[in-house]
């Protein structure tokens, strides 16, 4: 066994298969003793880094457990203006694309590349259609109707007078989370074009198409909570 | 044995000098999931996301139909059982996690106890502050203020309102005001006036108070129950839009009193810095004795003022 210096990598004679980045012509970096220890590496880097994402959004589950607290009519006036179908069909978009990166993560790794790209397509147009919904029938004729955070709030009919508090727990929330869903779409429109361009991933080369999997499925995991709390508690 | 320094070094054709003690060898592959569970685990996620909906449908039918008030508690529990069991499905099998080295599942449930531990103990701390220290308590406004938005200091508003000012009022309560005498003005323009009469006042009124309860209707709200309708603090302070006699007058709702719109009201939760919230000026004009506060003790019985406050 020897390794791959990516710089100069052993090209097999010229063809299809000769860039360096086609999957069977990716080596490990000279400190692992094998591909699989720096794949188990790199995994656990990405639940480190998955570890903070979720401390990241403890603060904004901790606002929204105080607030709901101290001021539970504002809070149960504030959920009555969101719509639950609309939160529950982004709910399905969303396991509906970790199902398809789960299934695009088992290709890679069964080495079926033309289905890997096909479940990524899928993943991506359910992001597209997550943010879609989130702005074009959430954000924007909520805050058209002056339903907006803190002090931008002017909604003439508000329920309680700290409705203007719940809006902005309920913006940085899923403000925040929407912004992971366009950064998981991004890294995962990367892998896409590897996975066309070079076939970039396959069984022994594919911790780009895992690592980005993860990220994907934590916002989804994330969205798993926001939904009940926003949406479904009164 | 003997040897010399100048023997020759004959390498082993088995020795991996990448993998000196053969480490690499047992290579354990990576788990991977038939598309069968994967289907499963989707189909029971969809299953659960159905269920907390139709649940929390339920709930308000039932309140609705039968006008009863489901504990909030009830909701919670069942709404936050339900996403666990779903966060636990998407981490085992999504992630991974079940087939994985035990290492990650350590690293994130050490994680979520440290997230456990950050809401916990914020939420303690919350209400109990002068039970470690009685000079800590002091009242907190129940259910708040709504003030503070635009707040000057040294003349300069620190407010990034796109208004400059509410006039102290809560921004709900300003924009209330502001929508009443906007719609009073409209009523008045129709008429061909342009200042708004009494007439054009109470018909602005009318307007308003038809819109502010179409909208609880369009919300899946029983129109005519906003009277015990815990979460509606107009309805708290005793505004009915179908009296008797006609359109409530409404001055009768002040946004003085929105503290007795809290469900907190009676218990009247102590605990935040003092001088954060409220004035501390006296909101038992209507009789609640039981719920004295620190503040309060001032004109108090003295045995009263020594079961709160040990400084007097």
């Amino acid at each position: 066994m020897a390794t791959i210096d990516a710089n100069k990598p052993d090209l097999p004679a010229a063809g299809a298969k000769s860039h360096p980045l086609y999957w069977k012509n990716r080596g490990f970096a000279h400190h692992f003793r094998n591909a699989d220890e720096q794949f188990d590496a790199c995994k656990l880097g990405m639940w480190l880094f998955l570890t903070t994402e979720v401390l990241l959004f403890a603060g904004i589950f901790c606002a929204y457990a105080i607030f709901r607290m101290l001021y539970p009519d504002a809070w149960a006036a504030g959920s009555h203006h969101l719509d639950w179908r609309f939160g529950g069909l982004n709910t399905i978009v969303l396991l509906f694309s970790s199902w398809t990166v789960a299934s695009g993560v088992r290709a890679a790794q069964m080495g079926n590349n033309a289905a890997l790209i096909r479940n990524l397509v899928i993943t991506l147009i359910c992001a597209g259609l997550f943010v879609f919904i989130k702005l074009y029938f959430e954000y924007i004729p909520k805050l058209s109707a002056g339903k907006a955070p803190g002090t931008f709030f002017s909604y003439p009919y508000a329920h309680d007078p700290h409705e203007p508090l719940w809006w902005s727990v309920y913006y940085i929330g899923t403000g925040i989370h929407a912004l992971h869903v366009l950064i998981g779409a991004g890294l995962l429109s990367w892998v896409l074009v590897r996975a066309i361009r070079y076939e970039a991933y396959g069984p022994t080369e594919y911790t780009m198409v895992e690592t980005s999997a993860l990220y994907w499925h934590l916002v989804d995991l994330v969205w798993i909570f926001l939904f009940p709390l926003l949406y479904l508690i009164h | 044995m003997e040897h010399s320094i100048d023997d020759v070094h004959i390498p082993n054709p088995e020795f991996d000098p990448t993998d000196p003690h053969g480490l690499g060898h047992g290579h354990h592959g990576h788990h991977i999931i038939t598309a069968r569970t994967l289907m499963t685990v989707l189909l029971i996620l969809l299953f659960f996301t159905v269920l907390t909906v139709a649940l929390s449908r339920a709930e308000v039918w039932i309140q609705n139909t039968f006008d009863v008030v489901l504990p909030q508690w009830l909701n919670i529990i069942i709404a936050m059982s339900i996403a666990t069991v779903k966060a636990v499905l998407v981490g085992a099998y999504f992630m991974g996690l079940r087939f994985d080295k035990a290492l990650n599942s350590i690293i994130m449930l050490i994680c979520i106890a440290a997230v456990i531990c950050f809401l916990f103990f914020t939420s303690i701390d919350l209400g109990n502050r002068g039970a470690v220290s009685p000079l800590r308590a002091t009242v907190l406004s129940p259910g708040g203020t709504g003030y503070g938005l635009d707040r000057t200091y040294d003349g300069i508003s620190t407010a990034a309102s796109p208004r400059p000012s509410t006039s102290g009022l809560p921004i709900a309560e300003f924009r209330r005001k502001e929508r009443l005498a906007e719609l009073a003005m409209e009523e008045a323009h129709e008429h061909g006036r342009t200042e708004p009469t009494e007439a054009d006042v109470a018909a602005g009124e009318a307007e308003f108070w038809r819109i502010y309860y179409q909208d609880y209707v369009d919300k899946g709200k029983h129109p005519h129950r906003h009277e015990h309708d815990e979460h509606n603090y107009f309805a708290k302070l005793h505004f009915a839009h179908h009296d008797a006699d006609g359109i409530e007058p409404v001055s009768r709702i002040s946004l003085e009193n929105v503290a007795e719109s809290s469900p907190n009201y009676s218990k009247r939760l102590t605990g935040l810095t003092p001088g954060l919230f409220g004035d501390g000026s006296d909101h038992d004009a209507h009789g609640d004795t039981h719920n004295k506060s620190p503040n309060d003790n001032h004109d108090a019985a003295p045995a009263d003022t020594a079961e709160t406050d040990p400084d007097h």
